[in-house]
């Protein structure tokens, strides 16, 4: 059956609330990330790497916060998926900006909605990366934050 | 208006505080109190401001400026140990004001790793599975009268499988 309308707007004032936390804007205020836009059911999210460089994230929040988002790398102004020579990559930056998993329409990361799929080791493995509802998309974007800061990233 | 974030042994995450303009450092220290419903021990609660060492840097404030990043403990020091690859421990003192970035840098150079080096690695609390975020203070994880805490340097995650 076909979610109502009721749902998706409390949908989206999840997400909103989470945009609009203290931990959101901190980060923002830091230069750790910036929201781009909202429209449901995305969230664009511009997460910025250890050289100051950005990359702009297309979330799929449909189902928040119960479901996890599905992220890719996206080019807002041409509104289409970023082409894979333009992803972040190095070293393990490359093993979750991967653009040959699923076409690149999600990152190899465990708390992506489509990527967690088949991967029951990762709640032993890397339980801290285990999508975490009551954190919200912070999860994800905290976790990409922290790998594009890693010392394998290659300059653009 | 002018925000200001707050941390504190007394709230579960970063709080953004809203404030009028003009707002003055009394102002400032009973909206901190009133978010954490400090009221009832104010005079227990300290007022820091992030990774300021000086316990009375709001009174030294010429102004609250926008971004001021604050926290509010009633401890004035938390013994930091640090964990890494079976070499002996290193301890550290810190006010609860520390970010967990600036922690870990103190641990990264207590065990001669290279900041290049130190950024495939992560603090996690020792006995849990929790890595907190850089911009977490460390007197968000310590609550009184708990004044320890205990971090391994993990290697970050490579998600390979």
């Amino acid at each position: 059956m076909a979610k109502g309308s009721g749902h998706v707007n409390q949908e989206l004032q999840a997400l909103e609330a989470h945009l609009a936390s203290g931990r959101f804007k901190a980060g923002v205020a830091r230069g750790r990330w910036q929201l781009v836009s909202v429209t449901w059911p995305y969230a664009f999210v511009k997460v910025f790497d250890r050289q100051g460089r950005p990359t702009c994230i297309r979330f799929d929040c449909a189902g928040y916060p119960a479901r996890p988002p599905q992220g890719t790398p996206w080019d807002h102004e041409k509104q289409q998926q970023l082409p894979p020579h333009l992803w972040p990559s190095g070293g393990r930056v490359s093993q979750v900006f991967n653009p040959n998993w699923q076409g690149g329409a999600a990152l190899y990361i465990p708390c992506d909605r489509v990527s967690i799929e088949g991967h029951a080791n990762w709640y032993t493995e890397l339980p801290h990366l285990i999508w975490d509802a009551t954190r919200g998309l912070l999860h994800y974007i905290e976790a990409l934050h922290e790998v594009l800061q890693s010392r394998d990233l290659q300059p653009a | 208006m002018t925000q200001v974030f707050l941390q504190s042994e007394l709230l579960n995450d970063i709080e953004v505080l809203d404030l009028h303009e003009g707002a003055t450092k009394h102002d400032l220290r009973q909206a901190c109190l009133e978010r954490v419903g400090g009221h009832h021990h104010a005079e227990a609660l300290i007022l820091f401001i992030e990774d300021d060492d000086n316990e009375n840097a709001i009174e030294e404030l010429e102004a609250i400026v926008d971004g001021l990043r604050l926290h509010l403990h009633s401890l004035k020091a938390i013994t930091v140990t640090a964990r890494y690859a079976g070499r002996p421990e290193q301890h550290h003192t810190f006010r609860p004001n520390a970010t967990i970035a600036r922690v870990k840098r103190w641990a990264a150079h207590a065990f001669n790793i290279t900041p290049a080096d130190a950024a495939e690695l992560m603090l996690q609390v020792a006995g849990t599975d929790i890595r907190p975020d850089g911009d977490v203070h460390l007197g968000s994880l310590v609550k009184a009268p708990q004044h320890q805490v205990c971090f391994d340097l993990v290697p970050a995650p490579r998600v390979n499988g």
